[in-house]
């Protein structure tokens, strides 16, 4: 299975999934005229990794998003959910600027209700 | 015509602006606005919530308003981007203690009344309450008709600091104004649905 990559712009984030080492990023700033049209390739890989793989990584570093983008953002982590309950070995490491509060309670809300390995982490 | 432009700055700068703008909101010209309120206000918490409230406010206008023009800018800089894109007015106060962030577009009066009755909702609950709304409302699948999540107004009053202000007024096509969504809609009613957000620039209240 190929690599995802997509470069950042000024309204989405970079994309930096490798599928030989399941490590997968997900950083920069997201707020595109349409959310669902720049996450919907972004599913579309998951989908297919799942099928296969049993272990990954995902990391968020994040500085902000908009509301539309925090609803896919669900999407994606309602998708990981769903194979670490099928067994397959999921992690989420969400990082935030330590003096970015906002950020972190944002990431303490997507854990709440997340039945994941869903770590909060502040970098300086 | 001058002196309407002298009076107009003159209000601006009594009122201490940090930006305002009237007309047609693409996708470029928002982020375009964003960055230089960044630029001038810096990258503090308080500037970054008033920053996200600018850009729901924005990108509202842009899928929502009932006042719509075509882009002919060549601004467009996301694949995908809208031939037609909303219009309507945003200003930032800067009022010493807060930022004060106001929309205004023109809507159909059906649904304006529609997002006074939910703005009317919203405002009577509390901060974990609209934690919960705003919750419960991710989990859902997105609105009929709408082009994100339906959950930038939450989201906005989860923001502000103090009670958010909103107003539905009518809107006089008589006038010639450019919002007007009456062509080709002879009956449909138009008004105009205001909103303003505040945000302090201190800790004044606790956020739960």
């Amino acid at each position: 299975m190929t690599n995802l990559n997509i470069a950042p712009t000024k309204t989405t984030p970079q994309i930096e999934f490798n599928a030989a080492t399941g490590d997968l990023e997900i950083s920069g700033q997201s707020y595109p005229e349409s959310a669902v049209d720049f996450y919907q390739p972004v599913m579309t890989w998951l989908a297919e990794f799942l099928k296969g793989e049993t272990s990954l990584t995902l990391g968020f570093k994040l500085s902000y998003f908009n509301t539309s983008s925090s609803k896919c953002i669900l999407n994606i982590l309602r998708l990981l959910e769903k194979a670490n309950a099928e067994g397959k070995k999921v992690e989420v490491n969400w990082h935030h600027n330590e003096a970015d509060e906002q950020m972190q309670e944002t990431g303490e809300e997507f854990a709440e209700n997340m039945k994941l390995t869903f770590n909060v982490v502040a970098f300086k | 015509m001058n002196r309407d432009v002298f009076e107009l700055y003159r209000q601006m700068t009594s009122a201490s602006v940090v930006v305002a703008f009237k007309g047609a909101f693409s996708q470029a010209l928002l982020v375009n606005l964003g960055e230089i309120i960044k630029r001038q206000e810096g990258d503090g918490s308080k500037v970054q919530k008033m920053f996200s409230v600018f850009i729901e406010m924005a990108q509202n206008i842009l899928y929502y308003s009932a006042g719509r023009e075509p882009l002919t800018s060549g601004l467009g800089d996301s694949p995908g981007e809208r031939e037609h894109v909303g219009t309507g007015i945003i200003t930032i106060y800067d009022s010493a203690t807060a930022y004060i962030v106001s929309s205004g577009n023109a809507v159909d009066t059906l649904r304006g009344e529609t997002m006074i009755r939910r703005c009317t909702h919203l405002a009577s609950l509390s901060k974990a309450e609209l934690k919960a709304e705003y919750h419960k409302q991710r989990e859902r699948d997105a609105p009929e008709g709408s082009k994100g999540a339906g959950l930038g107004l939450i989201d906005m009053m989860r923001k502000s600091d103090a009670p958010p202000e909103f107003v539905l007024l009518p809107m006089n096509h008589a006038n010639g104004s450019d919002d007007s969504a009456a062509n080709g809609a002879a009956k449909s009613e138009t008004s105009f649905f205001i909103l303003n957000i505040t945000i302090h620039k201190t800790n004044l209240t606790t956020e739960n």
